[in-house]
């Protein structure tokens, strides 16, 4: 009768499969904890940022749905941009198809007309921000330009928006 | 009855050898295409252009020359300005008499000047960055260190 005593005997194969599930499992974990944020980001040149965003021919229904030291977040990725330091509306202009003259000159300019019912929001928003190796301020993966869009949310309200100014401490 | 025990030693055989050489053939594969990807250098010529910003916020314009300008869709550095003219905005609208006649556009400015573009350029035309094929008349979104805008290529120049 034979008995064959099979010893599992640890190769180098098997060192290198484990190596690679290694690597792969902590690979992934490193991800994941970078993407959730749970490892911090360099916060040696994070800094206090103050600027300003327009909501563009709003309703007046809408007037109310802000206020200050509200969160504001970005409706399409729902990170924190901030939260509201001040609020201003004024009624929105619009350009109409006829232009008038300046008395006794031919020089024409574009007739103007207030909106009755919609208004122009001006929302400042104060966050902490990051500043790139180029200068330039970023509110998470949000860029703080002149003119940068963004995809504004406060409370049930949402609305494309424009940056009209900022200012960095 | 002689009872015997086989012990079956593993040994390094041609499959293992195989399994090891893919593998570290695969590994090696992917740091170099890595490495050279990320140390990849294009020789990017460098052009100028006549630029047109129309309908820019009198109140903000915040456009100087010598701003670096980036490419919004990449954030890549591109170029910058080497100078530029603010002046009215203009609209065509009606008169009294229902003349078309030209208009300013109260709070709003039309920006013009020139830009510096890296990129490469090949019998098809002039590539922004090596990679986007840019021509006359393409409005294009870039950003400097306070202003995103949209800017429309009038001329390429040279």
């Amino acid at each position: 009768m034979e008995h064959a005593n099979k010893k599992f005997r640890f190769n180098i194969i098997d060192a290198f499969v484990i190596l690679l599930i290694v690597a792969l499992i902590l690979g992934t974990a490193y991800f994941i904890l970078m993407e959730t944020g749970f490892i911090p980001q360099d916060q040696a040149n994070e800094r206090t940022i103050t600027y300003t965003v327009r909501l563009s021919e709003t309703e007046e229904q809408y007037l109310g749905s802000f206020a200050v030291g509200s969160e504001v977040f970005n409706s399409s990725t729902f990170d924190s941009l901030g939260s509201i330091y001040a609020i201003e509306h004024q009624k929105t202009r619009a350009i109409s198809p006829f232009a008038e003259a300046a008395d006794g000159t031919e020089q024409y300019s574009v007739r103007q007309a207030e909106y009755d019912d919609k208004y122009d929001i001006y929302i400042t928003v104060q966050a902490k921000a990051t500043i790139d190796e180029n200068g330039i301020a970023y509110v998470g993966s949000q860029r703080i330009t002149i003119g940068s869009c963004v995809y504004f949310k406060c409370g049930n309200f949402a609305a494309t928006t424009y940056i009209t100014d900022f200012s960095v401490a | 009855m002689a009872t015997k025990n086989i012990e079956d030693k593993p040994r390094f055989n041609i499959a293992d050898a195989i399994i090891l050489i893919v593998t570290v053939l695969i590994i090696a594969g992917i740091v170099l295409r890595v490495y050279f990807v990320a140390n990849e250098k294009v020789e990017l010529d460098t052009i100028t252009a006549e630029f047109r910003i129309t309908n820019i916020s009198s109140e903000h314009i915040d456009l100087s020359a010598q701003d670096m300008l980036y490419l919004s869709s990449d954030n890549s550095h591109v170029g910058y300005i080497i100078d530029l003219n603010v002046g009215d905005m203009w609209e065509y609208a009606y008169n009294a008499q229902g003349e078309l006649v030209k208009a300013t556009v109260p709070g709003k400015s039309l920006v013009t000047g020139t830009l510096a573009l890296k990129g490469v350029t090949n019998e098809r035309g002039f590539y922004l960055n090596g990679t986007m094929l840019v021509t006359e008349g393409d409005e294009i979104s870039f950003y400097t260190k306070n202003r995103e805008v949209i800017i429309k290529i009038v001329k390429i120049t040279g």
